[in-house]
């Protein structure tokens, strides 16, 4: 489990995230949200203990990620959204670089280079950069580790990767993971990801899972308006529409127009939801 | 919470150790073999460069070697080269986001990552790269009937001593040299974002120039008729070798404290890096 308290940074006098405090369990595919420029990837890096939080305190499994101690290392993984073209062939790379990760599989990092379709005798610094892209997930996915950290990893992708990756991300990786990806990219990841983070500027708008999103709000796929609607938006053949849940029916929750919903009323998602408090 | 026991072997681990020095030895040699191998081949390079434009441009259309002076400017470069370029491209990037990030995050502690590093910049690149320069250097003596080797010989800069047959010494001098060079900019690199080389000559210079300035305001006031008087009369009594020894015994305390200092600075720098 990652226990984040009190978290605080600020670059500079700039602050970006302040007063975060929730929990992130085991066994979950956490969706993290939000707008350009609100910290998503500040939080990530803090996660895996590239910066030092201004205030306040993470917890992987009791242990300060800052401290960087090999055996918390070994058990994560951080995925940027710009990755290093190595001056090696990819299967050199995951050769050389996967010792330092005890559950490390050669032969699942091939067998994932092969169903996203990755050439692994390839130079990693001639590879376009949706190709070195896919050489790192499989590296990724092939590490065994329990605390994943991705940030945007469908960038780059094309659409059949995509959904490899979707596939990918469900079987190769541990059942008590903790995985964490940042997106914008919604669509691509909208069957994997529960609970959903949104966060907005220095606070956590939404922290819930869908079946507590769906229980407090419904999303009609209809083609008839409703006046009360917290969002709306044109589909084709109807609209989408986000409105309180008082019946508790249940429905499909559609992240996008979620986020689009949760922006649009702040304060009263927040509160219904009641994040600062997890 | 990790106990003492699991701390100490948070901090260093032999086994890990092993791993880690593999796979920065694998990098450097993936990043950065071939440009310090084309440097320290630059005495055959030389050789042919000169042979062919003296065959093409000379009147006689011979064949003429590199003379003594070129093979030492060529030999200044290419450990200029070697000092100022290699520990920029190796380690420089650490201060990026991408490169930075993998190398912080790669398991292995803090010690370990600083320890090897160390030793390919200060053991490894400079030893590799006098062997290779002087083997390239003596092969190219040997094709010139009257070229006599720089490095590997009986003649060096001009002395009767060269760098190995002066004995072990030397061999030392040399590394002492380029790797007490290589440390200062390696700090340079991983201390420094932009204009790394650029910034490290700056401030080696004002740093020297603050150190003389303190050293003059300072010894202004010795007597320094004295102070040689002194030494006259202490040293006297040593022979030849007794003096050689004594200098010998200062130019390692300095080098060791140059090394601890820059060294210092170093591990002190990667302890602190955020990306």
């Amino acid at each position: 489990m990652i226990q984040i308290k009190n978290l605080a940074f600020a670059y500079g006098s700039v602050p970006v995230l302040r007063n975060i405090t929730m929990n992130l369990g085991e066994g979950k595919i956490y969706g993290l949200l939000g707008e350009n420029g609100v910290g998503k990837t500040t939080l990530l890096t803090l996660l895996a203990g590239l910066k030092k939080p201004s205030e306040g305190e993470i917890l992987t499994e009791g242990v300060a990620p800052m401290s960087r101690y090999p055996s918390f290392l070994e058990d994560q993984y951080f995925l940027p959204d710009e990755v290093l073209p190595v001056p090696m062939k990819a299967e050199k790379f995951a050769r050389e670089a996967g010792r330092f990760w005890p559950n490390f599989s050669m032969d699942k990092f091939m067998q994932i280079m092969s169903e996203l379709d990755n050439d692994p005798t390839m130079m990693m610094n001639k590879m376009s950069s949706g190709q070195l892209k896919k050489t790192y997930i499989s590296f990724a996915l092939s590490l065994g580790v329990k605390y994943l950290l991705l940030d945007e990893p469908t960038n780059g992708l094309d659409i059949p990767s995509k959904t490899q990756f979707r596939s990918a991300i469900t079987r190769h990786t541990r059942e008590d993971s903790v995985i964490v990806i940042s997106t914008h990219q919604v669509r691509d990841l909208e069957n994997i990801i529960d609970p959903i983070i949104i966060l907005d500027k220095e606070r956590v708008l939404l922290n819930a899972s869908l079946e507590e999103i769906s229980s407090k709000l419904y999303f009609d796929y209809g083609t008839t308006l409703i006046p009360d609607a917290l969002y709306k938006e044109i589909l084709p053949g109807g609209f989408i529409q986000v409105i309180l849940n008082q019946t508790g029916q249940e429905s499909k929750v559609n992240i996008e127009a979620l986020f689009n919903a949760v922006h649009t009323h702040k304060d009263l998602v927040s509160a219904m939801f009641n994040n600062s408090n997890k | 919470m990790v106990n003492n026991i699991e701390k100490k072997s948070e901090v260093f681990d032999l086994g890990r150790v092993w791993r880690y020095f593999r796979y920065d030895v694998v990098s450097c040699i993936s990043g950065q073999g071939l440009s310090l191998l084309v440097v320290s081949v630059m005495p055959l390079f030389l050789l042919f460069v000169t042979g062919i434009v003296s065959v093409i441009f000379t009147p006689s259309h011979s064949w003429t070697f590199p003379q003594e002076s070129l093979r030492v400017i060529a030999l200044v470069f290419s450990v200029i080269f070697v000092v100022i370029q290699f520990p920029t491209r190796m380690y420089g990037a650490l201060t990026e986001k991408k490169y930075g990030s993998q190398w912080i995050l790669l398991p292995a502690s803090r010690l370990e990552k600083f320890l090897s590093m160390m030793i390919v910049s200060l053991v490894l690149v400079p030893f590799a790269f006098m062997l290779v320069y002087g083997l390239s250097d003596y092969l190219a003596a040997l094709l010139d009937p009257a070229g006599e080797p720089m490095l590997f010989g009986a003649k060096a800069f001009g002395e009767d001593a060269s760098l190995l047959s002066a004995g072990a010494g030397g061999l030392w001098i040399g590394w002492n040299y380029i790797a007490s060079s290589i440390i200062v900019f390696l700090l340079g690199a991983v201390v420094f974002k932009k204009r790394k080389v650029a910034l490290t000559f700056l401030c080696f210079i004002a740093f020297f120039m603050v150190v003389s300035t303190i050293f003059a305001l300072v010894a202004k006031s010795w007597d320094w008729e004295q102070i040689i008087k002194n030494l006259d009369i202490k040293y006297a009594e040593l022979t030849y070798s007794q003096l050689v020894n004594k200098i010998n015994a200062i130019i390692w305390a300095c080098t060791i404290i140059w090394f601890a200092l820059f060294g210092g600075l170093t591990a002190w720098r990667l302890n602190k890096l955020e990306l």
